[in-house]
């Protein structure tokens, strides 16, 4: 044990330190319950957004997605807001470069297309395209996702 | 009888190699500099490197001139303000900016600066200047206030990782696997928390992401 510890450079100077087992486990991260509610995509055909429920359920709805790249602006900015709606308006994310700023204001930047608003469609949507990696490689879930949905989540992608 | 001993010369105190600059004058900065100095300062010390801590009124550019130019500094870690191409002390004093400082502050230097933005455009001139590798963020570190200490830990991995006398290649290693770790932790209780740390991921430059912010093969020690 002590030999493997001093082979292995970071464990022989400290233990990292993460929150608990689960991050380094195999088993997939069972996504916070709100996540399911959040648009995730939006489709081609009707314009209408994908919840990230939707698209577990239905995994043939991945086809049918417009590219978050191929939006402009104005929708992007939709698609972040709707997203930030489903978050409780306690919400307070702290930004060295100002203060504090609420679900509402950070909502209001989003809409007024203001820098830090478009950091924010940046933060969503790059968030949005881990979540469907990790979806698709089975290494996140939803709470409520049976074992057949999951697998054909991963292989439709 | 025994020779007289000669009288020893005065010799200059030793420099601490740790040079530490922290804002703490609003808010947000508050949080960080109690963070660091409960969590990064300790953990630096008891690796037993000195540091020199300019901290709260004593994050001005007048006290970091000095003190940043002795022999013997090897790394600035600093936390407050910034912008594309400036970092900032107590009460917006101007310590670093494109243009307005000397070569020799950085010169063979690892710099640290957990602030928005100054990876765009400081950190590549800073690396210009001299330094060995800088580790910044292109635009603003964000955090969730329900789990700052989170963000906070992750940010001062950096500072840690160092002290142990890793390469600029390994802390990047341990870095992003804390990042990492955490992201999937946070994803499991709160999204929004998980996509903010990712962002902060992202923004994250280090001389593995990009050769314009120094030399990956150095070390503290």
């Amino acid at each position: 044990m002590i030999r493997k510890r001093l082979r292995n450079g970071h464990a022989s100077q400290r233990k990292v330190k993460v929150l608990s087992k689960a991050a380094t486990a195999r088993s997939p991260i069972v996504l916070a319950e709100r996540e399911a509610s959040k648009p995730i995509g939006v489709r081609s055909d009707t314009g209408a957004f994908v919840t990230l429920g939707e698209y577990v359920t239905e995994p043939r709805l991945a086809a049918r997605m417009a590219s978050l790249s191929s939006l402009g602006y104005e929708r992007l900015a939709e698609f972040t807001v709707a997203r930030l709606e489903k978050e409780p308006s306690e919400l307070r994310v702290g930004i060295l470069g100002r203060d504090e700023l609420s679900r509402d204001e950070i909502i209001s930047e989003v809409r007024q297309g203001s820098a830090i608003g478009k950091q924010f469609v940046q933060i969503e949507r790059a968030w949005v395209e881990r979540l469907k990696e990790k979806l698709s490689r089975g290494e996140y879930k939803l709470r409520a996702q049976a074992p057949e949905a999951s697998k054909a989540s991963a292989s439709s992608h | 009888m025994p020779k007289p001993r000669k009288p020893l010369k005065p010799q200059p105190a030793p420099t601490n190699p740790v040079l530490a600059i922290d804002s703490s004058w609003d808010g947000t900065t508050k949080k960080v500099f109690l963070y660091r100095q409960e969590h990064v300062y300790p953990y630096i010390s008891k690796r037993r490197l000195g540091i020199t801590n300019l901290s709260e009124t004593m994050a001005r550019r007048c006290f970091f001139e000095a003190e940043v130019q002795r022999a013997g500094v090897k790394l600035i870690t600093g936390m407050g303000h910034g912008d594309y191409d400036q970092f900032t002390g107590h009460l917006g004093d101007v310590i670093w900016e494109i243009g307005k400082y000397r070569a020799n502050e950085v010169k063979n230097k690892i710099v640290h600066l957990l602030s928005c933005r100054t990876a765009s455009k400081l950190g590549p001139d800073i690396v210009v200047n001299g330094a060995l590798a800088f580790f910044g963020y292109l635009e603003d570190f964000v955090f969730h206030v329900d789990h700052e200490s989170v963000f906070f830990q992750c940010a001062s991995e950096i500072d840690l990782a160092l002290a142990d006398g890793l390469s600029v290649s390994d802390v990047h290693t341990r870095v992003k696997d804390v990042f990492e770790s955490n992201i999937d932790e946070l994803a499991g209780l709160d999204g929004q928390a998980a996509a903010l740390l990712n962002a902060n991921l992202q923004y994250l430059c280090t001389p593995v992401v990009d050769g314009r912010f120094g030399d990956r093969s150095v070390a503290l020690r």
